[in-house]
């Protein structure tokens, strides 16, 4: 099988990028793929805090990059999934210490040794954004269904498409008791004003921001609803495409019914 | 068909484009009927925020009358802000239950900001698409500059320009924008901004299959408040000036006894 480089992108910062490049990437080590996943957010380097690496962190991408370590040496092994590793981000370097070119190179060394890669894309669409997307084969567009992320990922499919990469969605933070009383989009709303093809629905959990703040992740959790999403998200890179994609349910909804039917409030 | 073309190709009008509306209200608003439409024209020198109820009493002396309509605030030279739009928006549909409300103003020399330059400046540094631009052949010709083809999906951020007449084969999301010296034909959903005529003024048409642009323009005439998330298709439209603002008709009553059978019955509103 030839291997594979994922860009998670999003436009609009802070709409999960991160949290999805985490444990789409956790997914795919569990089903028993090599996974890489590198931070390309530079300056603000995130995803070593977010697997809970931070405390590992010696050398970083820019150090590769600019041939101050071999990057087996940036390599570091998560040690409760197997297969999976990480190439953090510098924090003293700005976006513009790379280009396209060194970061396409680099991916021609790592698909050597992974099959899926994936690259934490920071937000905007200035240099960070256009590093990201320099070696990508395929490009993950995370929205959340805010109008303002919806049109920011719309200019990312924009820009994506002109550079031949195409793009699958993921819709996170969906809060159904929003999307069933009217005042959040619907998935259709979203897709219908994209048009792209969907990747997968992750409900809004309390769960992410825990894990997250642990360092854990949420798809090794079978409890937390996004975590399961993310899980099936990664079967669906996998090779299972045609897994059903689960509409996230208003809580208890059906209960809560009966409950205000029997006690009549 | 052919005589519309001949028309959009009428020379440019270089001599200043008379006042539309001579007869627009010195002061309070004017309700008059366009085309299936109620043009509400509001006087340019009254204070804005004695606008909305100026409205309000011109509508109540026959409410009945407005209910249903497709109200155009005519602004004149003058643009009302958007808030101020929007409250009066909400007291026709909700107090008058009229269908739809659209504002339309016209442009003058210092509006530099709808360029289609500054524009795609306002956009960020969006280059327009030439990839995949085929100039037409005939018979789409405006004065001689060459009508282009653009097959493809336009996001937002994107941006067509055409000489001439412009056909635009895919949708046009909200932040595209499109511009063209003639013509602007779309062959999809247009929910991004137009701006036909650049050349042609305000002879040219804006046609679409499905009718909901941010904002139209139309040689210096301008037009917001089409756009809406609801589901209902309206069908082909088409978008032209009358008497100074710019009405949406189906296609089968633009085109009033030069279309054939072929277009469904039941679309003219
Ligand atoms: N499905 C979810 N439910 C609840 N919280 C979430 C969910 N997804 C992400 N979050 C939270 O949203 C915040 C932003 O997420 P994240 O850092 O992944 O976004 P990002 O797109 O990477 O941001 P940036 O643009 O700053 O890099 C985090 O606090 C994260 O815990
Ligand atoms: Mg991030």
């Amino acid at each position: 099988m030839e291997s594979k480089v994922f860009v998670v992108t999003s436009g609009k910062g802070g709409v999960g990028k991160t949290t999805a490049t985490a444990n789409i990437g956790t997914a795919m080590a569990m089903t028993g793929k090599n996974v890489l996943v590198i931070d390309l957010d530079i300056g603000l380097r995130n995803l070593d805090v977010v697997m809970g690496l931070e405390n590992r962190v010696v050398f970083t991408v820019v150090d590769v990059i600019k041939g101050r370590c071999n990057h087996k040496k940036a390599l570091i092994k998560d040690r409760r999934v197997d297969n999976l590793f990480l190439i953090p981000a510098s924090q003293i370097d700005t976006k513009d210490a790379i280009n396209e070119q060194e970061i396409r190179d680099l991916c021609v060394t790592l698909k050597n040794e992974f099959d899926y890669i994936f690259i934490d894309c920071p937000a905007g669409i200035e240099q960070g954004f256009k590093n990201a997307i320099a070696a990508a084969d395929e490009a993950i567009v995370i929205t959340t269904p805010d109008v303002s992320a919806v049109r920011d990922a719309d200019r990312i499919i924009g820009l994506l498409d002109s550079e031949s990469i195409s793009s699958k969605l993921i819709i996170n933070r969906i809060n159904p008791e929003l999307v069933a009383r009217g005042d959040m989009l619907s998935h259709d709303d979203v897709t219908d004003i994209l048009s792209i093809k969907l990747l997968g629905l992750v409900p809004l959990d309390d769960g992410i921001t825990i894990s997250t703040n642990r360092g854990e992740f949420a798809v090794t959790d079978d409890s937390s609803p996004a975590g399961r999403a993310f899980f099936r998200i990664g079967q669906r890179l996998n090779g299972h495409q045609d897994l059903p994609i689960e509409v996230p349910q208003v809580k208890g909804g059906f209960m809560k019914k009966i409950r205000k039917i029997i006690s009549g409030r | 068909m052919i005589r519309h073309l001949s028309m959009a190709a009428t020379p440019r009008q270089d001599k200043p484009q008379e006042s539309l509306l001579e007869d627009r209200p010195r002061d309070g608003v004017l309700i008059k009927g366009i085309n299936d439409h109620l043009v509400v024209d509001i006087c340019e020198t009254c204070a804005e925020e004695d606008i909305p109820e100026m409205i309000n009493k011109a509508f109540s002396k026959q409410r009945s009358f407005f209910k249903n309509a497709d109200v155009i605030l005519q602004t004149g030279k003058r643009t009302i802000d958007e808030s101020s739009y929007q409250h009066i928006r909400r007291m026709l549909k909700g107090e008058f239950a009229v269908r739809s409300v659209t504002q339309c103003s016209i442009m003058t020399e210092d509006d530099g900001v709808f360029s289609p330059t500054c524009y795609r400046a306002a956009l960020g540094a969006a280059r327009p698409r030439r990839a995949g631009l085929v100039p037409s052949s005939d018979p789409l010709r405006a004065e001689d500059k060459p009508s282009l083809v653009h097959k493809g999906r336009l996001r937002s951020g994107q941006a067509v320009e055409a000489e001439g007449h412009l056909v635009q084969i895919g949708d046009v999301h909200t932040g595209a924008m499109i511009t063209a010296g003639g013509d602007i034909f779309v062959l999809g959903a247009l929910k991004g901004s137009a701006f036909a005529g650049v050349d042609a003024g305000r002879e040219a048409l804006v046609f679409s299959l499905d009718m909901r642009p941010t904002i139209l323009r139309i040689g210096d005439v301008l037009a917001s408040g089409y756009g809406g998330q609801d589901k209902k298709m309206y069908g082909p439209e088409v978008a032209k000036v009358d008497n100074g603002v710019i009405v949406i008709q189906a296609l089968s009553r633009a085109f009033e006894g030069q279309l054939a059978e072929f277009v469904p019955k039941g679309e003219g509103k």
